[in-house]
């Protein structure tokens, strides 16, 4: 359905909301908010929806439409957080009592061990190894790698995202770590992880 | 499962930042199609890109059903979201109670009939096609007619995140010819050259019909391309979009 036929019939705006609001409340919810936070930002999307309807008619079609709208309201609660945060880091150091530290003392966290010029000289290296290997890979195995290491993904959900099937995810993991373990093979940490039985076994 | 040991898992995270900050832009309504298997293979591996790197759009492709979902009856949740709405929505009764678990008796049907042909008409009559969305001119520089150098014009418009907007071709740009607009993006920054290769939307326009309707949009950079359809002339400029959020 077009949104001229929401525009045209203002009955579709409870059609909206009882096609849409589970999905849009599950968008929120996969961002990670509460649920009540997710159902005030679904009820605020359809707020908005149900006022633009009237007015739209463009060529979107209803999901790419609502889910538009479910977006920016995201983005606006994002910077109004943003905001909240920095009026109450301006709010904390301001009522924050003096004398309570020694002059000169820290009144934040006390800040974590800085790591020496040979630590980050390694750590650049690392990660520079890291990228140029990473960099090597064909596109979809680079992203597989990616997701099943960065982000933790089940192969299943790298699957869905991919638009492929779970064993082709899985093939594309095994080349992905028998390659890396090429070029890092020096690297014993990493040639253990991912020489390791059971991600062997899972790949299979 | 196993994971790399710690060190690896830093420089793996600090991988994946840097490749977050340079993910492809991606729309909604791009993503939608991607989910729906309505996209070029080419538009498909940018999305999937996008996705790899940024976990709120993997949120949302999580939550887009493939397919329209059937309207959800017999949830209070729901059916409270229907009821506050209605709450809101300013005396014309925009969403209209229509009990859908019901059948209904014939004079009720009638009655509901009437009552939505009423609101109809109201609503085209307030907000219908007499009412005025944002209207933005464009603005061209004279050397992008055939020719492509110098930088692109660019002209910032502020529009609601939800409400459409016009945008309107110069009357001094179109001659007798056929001609049409097309616009391209969102991206990030004013693009070196305006190229328009894959338009998300394309529309015909003449000396006597200016206007394009458009959006909502995300905000961003927009290619807009005013090229004649069976001729070798175009005009293109740069559309940056902000939102107003406060409207």
């Amino acid at each position: 359905m077009t949104l001229t036929t929401i525009e045209r019939a203002p009955g579709r705006a409870e059609a909206l909301v009882r096609r849409w609001y589970q999905p849009v409340r599950g968008y929120f919810r996969g961002l990670g908010l509460s649920l009540d936070e997710a159902k005030d930002l679904t009820q605020e999307t359809f707020l908005r929806a149900t006022r633009a309807a009237d007015d739209y008619r463009g060529g979107l079609d209803e999901a790419s439409w609502i889910f538009t709208i479910a977006d920016n309201v995201w983005k606006n609660e994002l910077r109004r957080r943003g905001a909240q945060k920095r009026a109450a880091d301006t709010v904390s150091l301001e009522s924050s009592a003096p004398g309570d530290y020694d002059e000169g003392e820290a009144w934040l966290d006390p800040p974590a061990p800085a790591a020496g010029p040979l630590d980050r000289a390694l750590d650049r290296e690392r990660r520079e190894r890291l990228e140029s290997a990473i960099a090597t890979l064909p596109p979809r195995m680079r992203r597989c790698f990616e997701l099943r290491f960065v982000e933790q993904m089940k192969y299943r959900e790298i699957a869905a995202l991919e638009q492929v099937s779970e064993s082709t995810v899985k093939t594309q993991m095994f080349q992905a770590r028998r390659r890396l373990r090429e070029l890092l093979d020096d690297d014993s940490a990493f040639a253990t992880a991912a020489d390791s039985r059971d991600d062997f076994e899972e790949a299979m | 499962m196993s994971t790399p040991s710690e060190p690896w898992r830093d420089a793996l995270s600090a991988v994946s930042r840097e490749r977050a900050a340079r993910a492809p832009e991606v729309t909604v309504a791009e993503l939608v199609a991607y989910r729906r298997g309505r996209l070029a293979e080419d538009d498909a591996n940018r999305v999937r890109e996008a996705l790899a790197a940024q976990a709120s759009l993997r949120a949302l492709y999580a939550a887009v059903p493939a397919d329209d979902p059937e309207p959800v009856v017999d949830d209070p949740e729901v059916d409270a979201a229907v009821a506050w709405l209605r709450e809101q929505s300013e005396g014309a009764d925009r969403v209209v109670a229509i009990d859908t678990r019901r059948s209904g008796t014939p004079w009720r049907t009638v009655l509901a009939t009437a009552a939505l042909a009423l609101v109809a008409v109201a609503t085209v009559f307030v907000f219908g096609p007499g009412a005025e969305n944002p209207r933005f001119e464009l603005v061209f520089g004279v050397q992008d007619e055939g020719v492509r150098g110098g930088g692109p014009t660019v002209k910032t418009i502020e529009v609601e995140p939800t409400r459409p907007f016009v945008l309107v071709v110069p009357d001094d740009l179109l001659d007798d010819g056929s001609w049409q607009v097309k616009l391209c993006g969102p991206i990030q920054h004013v693009p070196n050259r305006p190229d328009c290769d894959d338009p998300i939307l394309k529309h015909p326009v003449d000396a006597e019909h200016r206007e394009v309707e458009v959006g909502p949009l995300d905000a961003g950079y927009y290619v807009v391309l005013v090229e004649e359809t069976e001729g070798a002339k175009f005009h293109s400029m740069v559309l940056e979009v902000v939102l107003d959020d406060d409207r």
